[in-house]
């Protein structure tokens, strides 16, 4: 929860001042400034996004995209209204959009399961650079063309699933407006597909 | 964003990519422009249409109800469009979320209680000349409101679409509430309130999808501007 400005204690109003004075410094072109701004917000804005309970490994991520959005926005801030209100609104916006898209990828992953099984083969298991066994596997830079070849081969219908759920990472129900069937016949689909180009890996892997 | 690249790296790569800025023009300033645009077609139609505001004071007090509800979705709703692209002023873009939803409840609520039927709202031909009018009269608030909103933050496209495109349309048929001479409720209900708030709705989609796409451009233009 951001406090307000008269709630904040003496040094706390102080380093949001600070914030500011480098933040107006920063809209007329003052790099120094602009630097110094994005160094201090660090530390805080890693301890936000991980309040958040953004996934340990993302969090960096959360944090650069939370930078991009400062940077886009800046004009946005007017030096008559307090910094930090500002910066906490771009900080929660970038990190909900964040655990949105985890949670999408989680029900992704879940999705593959259901398809597949949790011990079934995934496309990701196979295109995973020393997934599964390593004699057993083709290595990646051999994997990439011998792939290619094998998606280019599916049918039109087949492909466009496997690229959408896969490729693009999308959910199924985007993958199935996007495609334009049901949800069904997408992981039907996708399904087909995954089982051909399993079986198109294994025949390369043996010649 | 850019993975494999270290935060502090990030950092001095923004800092490189600086270039100095105008900060955007004031909430207040801003609303009072598109107030200023909607008051100048206001004008206009008093010359074309004959704007008559006494008029709904006379037709009683359902009439001052719907030009009082339609005045707030409009502004409400150009006030959420507006405020929602600025980091910081969301307490004020959900209170403004709420005067849209309280001007429509309201709106629903003497549809549900006016007596009479649909037929009471006039010729169709009538109704809908009254609609494409309060459609036409959106547009220079609209659009005014629209590039605001575009030189503002790139995100929340959808609370600024369905936000402006409401609260023009609602504007526009403030202006049509003050010059039509129907003396029927239901054509009041129908022709000036219900029909052109629901034609903002879909129109709030299209300018939604537009800034969503716009926005993403952007995303991708400054990352590769980084990767560059």
């Amino acid at each position: 929860m951001v406090r307000r400005r008269r709630d904040l204690e003496p040094a706390a109003r102080a380093e949001e001042d600070e914030r500011a004075g480098w933040m107006a410094a920063a809209q007329r072109g003052d790099v120094g400034a602009y630097e110094c701004l994005l160094t201090s917000l660090l530390p805080p804005l890693r301890a936000f996004v991980r309040r958040r309970g953004v996934e340990a490994s993302e969090v960096e991520d959360v944090v650069q995209e939370i930078l991009l959005l400062i940077h886009r926005a800046r004009h946005t801030w007017r030096a008559d209204r307090p910094f930090d209100p500002w910066m906490w609104a771009i900080a929660r916006n970038a990190s909900t959009d964040a655990l949105r898209r985890q949670s999408r990828e989680r029900s992704r992953r879940d999705h593959a399961a259901d398809l597949f099984g949790e011990g079934g083969t995934d496309i990701e298991e196979l295109v995973a650079p020393g997934a599964g066994d390593p004699e057993q596997q083709l290595t990646g830079q051999e994997l990439a063309p011998a792939l290619t070849e094998a998606l280019s081969r599916l049918p039109a219908s087949q492909r466009e699933a496997v690229e959408l759920l896969y490729v693009e990472q999308l959910s199924v129900a985007e993958a199935a407006a996007r495609a334009g069937v049901s949800p069904g016949a997408l992981k039907v689909r996708a399904h087909r597909g995954s089982r051909a180009l399993r079986e198109a890996l294994r025949a390369e892997e043996e010649s | 964003v850019s993975t494999g690249r270290s935060t502090e790296e990030l950092v001095s790569r923004l800092a490189e990519d600086l270039e100095p800025v105008r900060s955007v023009a004031p909430l207040h300033l801003q609303v009072f422009a598109v107030t200023g645009i909607w008051a100048l077609s206001g004008a206009v139609v008093a010359g074309w249409l004959g704007l008559h505001p006494l008029v709904v004071l006379e037709r009683g007090t359902l009439s001052t109800t719907f030009a009082w509800v339609l005045a707030l979705v409009g502004f409400a709703g150009l006030t959420l469009g507006l405020a929602c692209r600025i980091p910081g002023r969301e307490r004020l873009a959900l209170a403004a979320a709420g005067g849209v939803a309280l001007g429509v409840v309201v709106a629903v609520a003497v549809g549900l209680l006016l007596p009479g039927s649909l037929a009471d709202a006039g010729p169709l031909a009538q109704c809908m000349d009254c609609v494409g009018r309060c459609l036409f009269l959106a547009i220079p608030s609209g659009v005014l409101a629209l590039v605001l909103a575009l030189r503002a933050a790139p995100w929340r496209p959808g609370a600024t679409g369905i936000g402006v495109a409401i609260g023009a349309t609602s504007l526009g048929a403030l202006l049509v509430h003050l010059s039509c001479p129907s003396p029927s409720p239901w054509h009041w209900l129908i022709a000036h309130a219900l029909v052109p708030m629901a034609s903002g709705v879909p129109v709030g989609l299209l300018v939604a999808w537009v800034l969503h796409r716009i926005g993403q451009r952007s995303r991708l233009a400054t990352s590769r501007l980084l990767k560059a």
